[in-house]
């Protein structure tokens, strides 16, 4: 289990900015703009023994893009063309890069440390693979000015981390991988699972994806009784294979046995909270061992629904072994945890509350008496 | 009287219990706090029932702590004496990361946590100097001609000799509610009674108070 985080030179934090006391499950607080989500980025970054891959894919999910043109490779088509990139930029603090811009993730318990730097390219590197459009026509990325290796600690001598080719702006052009590399650190078979769940990402896609792996591993009963806690009539949630692949985020097709008679409900009809706990429960089931980061962890819940989503939550990562760590704005939330923390001792005793605050050195963490007693004398904690 | 929408004011002043909240609020609106204008200044802070001395000073370091950028303040009964409320509060304050002096100032104690980047303010009832509670600061706020409050502790002085069964620390609380029970409107609560101007509003300690209240949060 991770007890600390330390981070430097990386997104809104300047300096080094640490957080202790983590506990199984941890609820990250702050400001608009304090660096809450860039932590659990870094948390999936170091997680994954800094996978270019994720550091793709954040951009993307954040927008972060820029623009970069191709240039034309046969004598028939001169036109340049404009494709938009993953910019690596706004990952270093000021959203600057240059060529000695560098930033550090470390954690103490588990996952080791990454060191990421930037350079100027040294020695010869190939060429970038040519892009054949719709089109036929033949283009080539501009030739990268700088370099970006993210060494892990977990990462063996001799095995070169992988290589993000930059443009002088940190358009990403493309990346060099070690296939050594992609045996040792990246084969996900030999890493602990870690999940990143966006109030943005499609939750009926992540559903059927989640929900597909659950059954490979036979693991739909422990979702079903976690999400008893919520709804103790269901009895077993069901995917009907026709409706799955309409990608436009619908939840048509899910349903939910309650008790074991009677037509079987569409999982919509109960509610949006439902399925954001069918969704939670069992990405927390298919996460055993590893770690769970979810943004807003409280998007499409009611005030009411937090005591208990916590408790569900709380209990199913201390069952399945997993390491949580989500954000909020919400008070309701803030106050559901405290509702566990009286209610439920035995699981109090599994969380903490961290709040961000990037103008401080190291973030301020409440265990299960502290996130009480800011509850009840209504001190704003976030 | 209903109490201000100020769910969302950042800033927070913490006290022992709904007699100090209510007393402490309307003696402000009367040394013009705009605390009855809409929208309300964002810096006039909540003031937070915390449920009693224990539970104030239990949530203190942690208040603190989670209060970067912006200021906190205590108000506490000097009662238990003032000697050792104060040295309750340089305890729970140290966790936080604020240096107190050994003996608190007349006009009121406002300082900083580097470690947290919070202004901190800490207020003693009555005067920072005195032992006493919220009565013996409302006590100083009844006009010296009236003839009532002598009597009011006379009388209470003859309860507790029939048998009254109030303990001796509250003896000043029932003087105060005899006195309340005799006025106008009889047995107003403390900050109705303010309101009603049954009480002054400008005795020295309550002029210091309201200059510690203005300066901490910053109010011109």
């Amino acid at each position: 289990m991770l007890t600390s985080l330390q981070v430097e030179g990386y997104r809104g934090f300047a300096g080094r900015y640490t957080l202790r006391g983590f506990s199984q499950v941890n609820l990250l607080v702050g400001k608009n703009n304090c660096g809450k989500t860039s932590i659990l980025e870094a948390l999936h970054l170091l997680a994954s023994g800094g996978d270019p891959k994720i550091v793709i894919e954040t951009a993307l999910r954040r927008g972060e893009t820029v623009s970069v043109l191709e240039i034309p490779m046969s004598y028939s088509d001169y036109r340049t063309r404009s494709v938009t990139c993953p910019d690596a930029t706004h990952f270093f603090h000021g959203h600057k890069l240059s060529s000695n811009s560098r930033f550090r993730l470390s954690a103490e318990g588990a996952l080791g440390e990454l060191v990421a730097s930037v350079a100027a390219p040294s020695g010869r590197i190939a060429a970038l693979p040519q892009v054949v459009d719709a089109q036929g026509s033949v283009h080539r990325r501009p030739d990268p000015a700088l370099t970006l290796r993210i060494a892990g600690s977990l990462c063996p001598k001799g095995i070169e981390a992988p290589l993000l080719l930059l443009s002088a702006e940190g358009a990403v052009l493309g990346q060099l991988r070690d296939p050594q590399w992609e045996e040792t650190v990246s084969d996900s078979q030999k890493r602990s699972p870690v999940r990143f769940l966006s109030p943005s990402a499609s939750q009926s896609r992540l559903l059927r994806q989640t929900w597909d792996e659950v059954l490979r591993h036979g693991r739909e009963r422990e979702v079903i009784q976690a999400m008893q806690l919520l709804e103790p009539k269901l009895a077993g949630i069901f995917f009907l294979s026709e409706a799955g692949g309409d990608g436009n985020g619908s939840l048509a097709g899910i349903l939910a046995a309650l008790g074991d008679q009677g037509p079987r409900l569409p999982i919509g009809s109960l509610g949006e909270g439902v399925y954001r706990m069918l969704a939670l429960s069992a990405t927390l089931v298919q996460t055993a061992g590893g770690f769970l980061l979810v943004d807003e962890i409280d998007t499409g819940l009611h005030y009411s629904a937090m005591g208990e989503m916590w408790r569900l939550v709380v209990r199913t990562a201390k069952q399945s072994n997993v390491q949580v760590f989500a954000t909020t704005h919400s008070l309701d939330c803030v106050r559901g945890l405290a509702w566990l923390c009286a209610n439920y001792p035995d699981l109090g005793a599994e969380v903490s509350l961290q709040k961000i605050e990037p103008s401080i050195e190291q973030s301020v963490a409440l265990d299960a008496e502290g996130i009480r007693i800011t509850a009840d004398q209504g001190i704003e904690v976030r | 009287m209903p109490l201000p929408r100020w769910n969302l004011q950042p800033n927070s002043l913490h006290v022992e219990g709904p007699d100090d909240l209510h007393a402490i609020l309307r003696l402000l609106e009367r040394h013009g706090v705009p605390y009855a204008k809409a929208p309300l200044l964002p810096s006039l802070p909540r003031i937070v029932d915390t449920g009693g001395k224990e539970p104030l000073l239990a949530g203190m370091p942690r208040a603190v702590q989670v209060s970067t950028g912006r200021p906190i303040g205590f108000v506490l009964d000097a009662d238990s004496p003032l000697a050792s409320t104060w040295n309750a509060v340089r305890n729970r304050l140290a966790e936080a990361g604020v240096p107190l002096p050994q003996a608190p100032d007349p006009t009121g104690f406002i300082g900083a946590s580097p470690a947290y980047r919070a202004t901190v303010g800490v207020w003693l009832m009555p005067d920072n100097e005195h032992d006493g509670t919220l009565e013996t600061f409302l006590r100083s706020l009844i006009e010296e001609r009236d003839r009532l409050i002598g009597h009011a502790g006379a009388a209470t002085d003859r309860a507790k000799q029939l048998g009254a069964g109030f303990p001796e620390v509250r003896q000043s609380k029932a003087v105060m509610h005899a006195w309340l029970a005799w006025q106008e409107e009889p047995g107003l609560p403390y900050g109705a009674a303010v309101t009603a101007r049954y009480f002054r509003h400008d005795s020295p300690a309550a002029l210091a108070f309201v200059a510690w209240f203005r300066q901490l949060y910053g109010l011109a």
